[in-house]
């Protein structure tokens, strides 16, 4: 039986079928997770984003074509509320990055204490949008440089400087 | 190529986002540029970090909630269909931020444009109420385009043109 792709199921969602919108969610529910729980920093506030992410989409189904491909396009979907996140002054709190319990254990040969991890995390709280989005998208969503340009409506080059600015701000983290 | 510039092209470096020429440019540096390596082992260090950063795992139950949430809306689009066909109506919270400010010059815009023509066509009317003011109380206007006729008995023109004018009619 062929697995249909994500674009093929985003169009059955456009026509209305309930079990195509259940693929996507399963699909795609990891790795927005991920994104939301990165950029906003707590579990309530990234459940509600990547909830409204979903909802937004399928609301958008009947109107979708697919000319991109669906991560991208759902990506800028993702993207965009991060954004307005941010603008409803809604600050993050640095504290709630310290809020999980399940750091999962390293794999071999990464020698990397958590004491640095958790001041790249608080230090990735603190970030301008663009920036934190750019690095979240970078390496918690693996977003090409291509794709994150598509997804934050901005220039291959302009993605350069926001990974190049937040990695500099990163890495004085580690020589502090 | 200057040392600022490999400096520069190290982030790229680590991505292999430089062409093949500059990696290897960059590779051939960095074997006789201490800074330059403890640099990108830094670089390298974070993007681990990032890479391997451990998130929590998405909450069991959210999938069941978005397409129960999901089956509410297409159950509300198939039972009022029309509601679809009515365009969204973005509320000014939910607009994104450069879109209010593009609202905002545009309204900016349109106000002054339509201010200051308001305000030129009111001079011009200003200007002609002045015109033809002036020419009321001019009284010589009314000999402007009829040089032929008599002057008024009494005036000023008469005046003159009798003192200007010699006894013998013919001149000095």
């Amino acid at each position: 039986m062929r697995i249909p792709s994500d674009e093929e199921l985003m169009l059955a969602v456009g026509r209305g079928d309930e079990q195509a919108f259940g693929q996507i969610v399963l699909r795609h529910q990891a790795y927005a997770w991920r994104i939301a729980y990165r950029f906003i920093g707590n579990r309530e506030d990234a459940e509600d984003l990547v909830q409204d992410a979903f909802l937004r989409l399928l609301a958008a189904a009947p109107r979708y074509r697919p000319t991109a491909s669906f991560r991208t396009y759902f990506s800028r979907i993702i993207s965009r509320l991060c954004l307005d996140h941010i603008q409803k002054k809604r600050p993050i709190s640095a504290d709630h990055l310290l809020e999980f319990e399940d750091p999962s254990p390293l794999p071999d040969g990464v020698i990397v204490s958590e004491e640095q991890t958790s001041a790249v995390r608080r230090c990735i709280a603190l970030l301008p949008p663009n920036q934190r989005l750019a690095v979240i998208l970078r390496y918690y969503g693996e977003y090409s440089y291509q794709e994150i340009a598509i997804a934050m409506d901005t220039t291959k080059k302009a993605v350069e400087r926001l990974l190049a600015r937040g990695r500099e701000a990163l890495g004085r983290t580690l020589k502090d | 190529m200057t040392y600022d510039r490999l400096h520069n092209k190290l982030n790229a470096y680590v991505d292999h986002k430089l062409s093949a020429k500059l990696m290897e440019e960059v590779a051939l540096h960095l074997r006789t540029c201490e800074d330059c390596r403890k640099e990108l082992a830094r670089i390298e260090k974070l993007v681990s970090i990032l890479k391997e950063d451990a998130i929590p795992d998405v909450p069991p139950d959210l999938a069941v909630r978005i397409v129960a949430h999901g089956r509410r809306q297409l159950s509300g689009r198939i039972a009022h269909p029309r509601r679809w066909l009515v365009p969204h109506i973005y509320t000014w919270d939910s607009m994104p931020g450069y879109v209010r400010a593009a609202a905002a010059v545009v309204l900016i815009v349109g106000l002054t444009v339509g201010t200051l023509l308001g305000l030129s066509v009111s001079h011009e009317g200003n200007d002609q109420n002045v015109t033809i003011a002036t020419q009321e109380s001019d009284p010589v206007a009314v000999f402007n385009l009829d040089y032929f006729s008599d002057t008024p008995s009494g005036s000023l023109t008469q005046i003159y043109a009798a003192l200007s004018t010699p006894q013998n009619g013919v001149g000095r």
